[in-house]
């Protein structure tokens, strides 16, 4: 053997020398496939191990490839067989999908068609609410979602979120119930149907002393109401991309607004304070259009894929609420691959209200922010304000009635599994970007009366890795961390 | 150690770990050299695990299961790819005869091997043996090196790039805020799996006798 060069790498071996007239083990069959097919006839289709998953999502799989009874199958490499495997497991609903034949006594020719699954729970974790602020010591709740209720394809979902007693004066808990449901197919048709009812209990603080950027709780009071309602919509597929969806939010409100509330300033000047809630018990009635286009579920076979999302919100006395505004909310988004597989997404979003909107559905400073808390089941469980990076007073904004924001994601995708248990897949994600929040007239004309901005800049970035798991998606970021942190 | 080789080492580590094909996990391989080729026996027993339920499953339901193994030769320290080759192995049950088959196509050509259990089946099927990888004229021979390994992708039933998403719309529930609706574009970009299972790991370096 001769001696190994003294910068081999280490375990580099010699290949051995064989024997010349050493056949290698393989024979050498001429034949373009391996010389086993032949076409089956399907005599019968079964389906086995199905629990929730109905026997008709399955079958409707099939029939999709053309496998039905009567159909001709071609042993052992019929490429409809490996493309059913594929979609039903891409549904998400099972661990196991088997499809197979089984012989038919006598005949060669026939055989069963046996479709083996194993279903995994569809039940995933949607939200994990769990944080803590100088405002709320604690609060903690979660959203589920059951993907495949009762085998049918139907989302249900339930959430609920439960706050500790602020730490203000007459502070009283907040928490909110939800629960929903979305056909996302009626019967044969294309229309979905959707419906929800929810409670909710807030504590809405707002601020009575100290400097706009000051977020200790002892500058603020609360005020109570609660929020009991439900809606029901329908959804209409437009194309295979576009969905067109419209629903009716209704809900009685209780609120016991405190009787004189003012702001007192350093000077000792007290300065009204619009709570923008009518007092007592009244109505709030909503009429939404939604409309959603998702081009992204090709994007990994094009490279690329755009989302676009506009919705429209209406609540007039004509539907029976006492409240009058229209509010316009949009968002596009579009995904491309890099060269080096790495994926790039520019997203802008933007909305306007006009009218007069209740608090509750403002937009808010914190959901614009990655880093400071954003209402949860719309409570708002800090008053931390976004962290004023360029200096323009983005720190003093808390509602607003227009926003507009852009971001830029660079994701890394490290790896993806086709595994039917615990992760799938994960990505490093780095995000940046800018955001601005206006308020209402006479909030922009104080603003200008002061010298101030009247649309500041924020700034938003993160960084942190997703994990695509069997409970949902789970993000370890920065953003996370300091959303949830009494900071 | 000095600050400064440190800190380019911490810096570069990311790019390290993610450059290929050097940083691959090594499995080790036997290479021969028989007549005008070199040929690898390599195990990957991982691309069907004994307790793989879905693999084991797909292999006995009659229909084929497809091992698709790219082996390209390297020649160590310089990213020279001195060439490739691929090697498809299906490996099923035929219930009409009782009895596992395994085929095996490499160079243009199919052979089929018959087993009387599953194991020894999936032993066959996830052993390359004595497999050319390169020809012997590909390769120099000399005192001091070069050195060469195999970097072996070995995908199990390969997905096809349909869309076979078919999901449904995601629940909106009564909570329209603005926080709800931005999540509405939450991307979970990515790649999608390339097979069922997915091993990729290289060879121990070899090289040729003078």
């Amino acid at each position: 053997m001769p001696t190994v060069a003294s910068a081999a790498p280490p375990g580099a071996e010699p290949a051995t020398r064989g024997d010349v007239q050493t056949p290698p083990p393989v024979a050498a069959a001429e034949e373009s496939d391996d010389g086993s097919a032949r076409v089956i006839t399907v005599q019968a289709v079964e389906i086995r191990g199905h629990q929730h998953v109905s026997e008709r999502q399955i079958r409707t799989a099939l029939t999709r490839e053309g496998l039905r009874v009567g159909s001709e199958i071609v042993w052992p490499t019929d490429a409809r067989v490996q493309r059913v495997r594929q979609r039903l497991r891409a549904t998400g609903f099972f661990k196991v999908v088997t499809v197979g034949l089984e012989p038919v006594p006598e005949r060669e020719d026939a055989a069963l068609l046996v479709v083996e699954v194993e279903e995994r729970s569809t039940v995933s974790i949607d939200r994990l609410y769990l944080g803590s602020s100088a405002l709320t010591p604690f609060r903690g709740g979660i959203s589920i979602l059951e993907r495949n209720f009762a085998g049918r394809g139907v989302l249900l979902g339930g959430s609920f979120i439960w706050g500790s007693i602020p730490r203000v004066e007459r502070g009283r808990r907040q928490q909110a119930y939800n629960v929903f449901a979305e056909a996302p197919q009626v019967a044969d048709s294309n229309i979905g149907v959707l419906g929800g009812a929810f409670v909710i209990s807030a504590g809405e603080p707002y601020r009575v002393t100290g400097a706009y950027d000051d977020p200790r709780p002892r500058h603020f009071r609360t005020f109570d109401y609660t929020r009991t309602g439900g809606l029901f919509g329908v959804t209409f597929p437009v194309l295979p991309q576009l969905r067109l969806g419209t629903d009716y939010r209704f809900e009685r409100i209780d609120a016991l607004l405190p009787a004189a509330p003012a702001y007192l300033d350093a000077d000792g000047t007290a300065t009204p304070v619009d709570l923008d809630v009518l007092d007592g018990t009244h109505r709030l009635t909503v009429a939404t259009v939604a409309l959603a286009y998702d081009g992204r579920r090709n994007s990994v076979l094009t490279g690329k894929g755009a989302q676009i999302g506009v919705d429209v919100q209406l609540s007039s006395p004509a539907l029976g609420s006492q409240y009058e505004y229209m509010k316009l909310v949009a968002v596009g988004a579009y995904t491309l691959r890099l060269p080096w597989r790495h994926w790039l997404t520019p997203r802008a979003q933007a909305g306007q209200i006009v009218g007069d909107a209740p608090r509750f559905e403002q937009f808010y400073a914190g959901d614009l922010s990655a880093w400071t808390p954003g209402r949860e089941q719309s409570l708002r469980f800090s008053t931390r304000n976004p962290i004023d990076v360029f200096g323009t007073g983005i720190d003093t904004r808390e509602f607003g009635t227009a926003f507009g924001r852009f971001d830029l994601e660079y994701v890394w995708p490290v790896f993806r599994r086709t595994r039917t248990r615990g992760v799938y897949g994960g990505d490093l994600f780095v995000s940046a970007g800018v955001f601005t929040l206006v308020e209402d007239a006479p909030g922009r004309a104080a603003r200008r009366e002061a010298g101030e901005r009247v649309a500041p800049t924020g700034f938003n970035a993160d960084l942190g890795l997703r994990l695509d798991t069997a409970l949902g998606t789970v993000k370890l970021t920065i953003g996370n961390v300091l959303r949830r942190s009494p900071l | 150690m000095k600050r400064r080789p440190l800190l380019i080492g911490l810096a570069a580590a990311p790019l390290v770990a993610f450059a290929r094909p050097e940083s691959l996990s090594t499995r080790k391989a036997r290479v021969e050299e028989v007549g005008a080729s070199v040929l690898m026996t390599l195990e990957l027993p991982t691309l069907i695990k004994a307790r793989d339920t879905d693999a084991l499953k797909s292999i006995d339901s009659s229909f084929d299961t497809t091992l698709r193994y790219s082996l390209r030769v390297w020649e160590h320290g310089t990213r020279e790819l001195i060439t490739s080759r691929v090697v498809v192995v299906k490996i099923r049950r035929d219930p009409w005869k009782k009895r596992y088959v395994v085929s095996t196509r490499a160079e243009g050509k199919w052979t089929k091997r018959f087993f009387e259990t599953r194991d020894a089946a999936v032993a066959a099927a996830t052993t390359l043996r004595r497999q050319k990888v390169a020809a012997v004229g590909q390769l120099e021979r000399t005192e001091d090196g070069p050195y060469y390994f195999v970097e072996v992708l070995a995908l199990r039933n390969p997905l096809a790039e349909t869309d076979a998403a078919g999901g449904t719309a995601r629940g909106r529930g009564g909570d329209r805020d603005l926080e709800w609706f931005s999540r509405i574009v939450d991307v979970l970009a990515g790649e999608r799996a390339r097979a069922e299972k997915v091993v990729h790991v290289r060879t121990n370096p070899f090289y040729l006798l003078p």
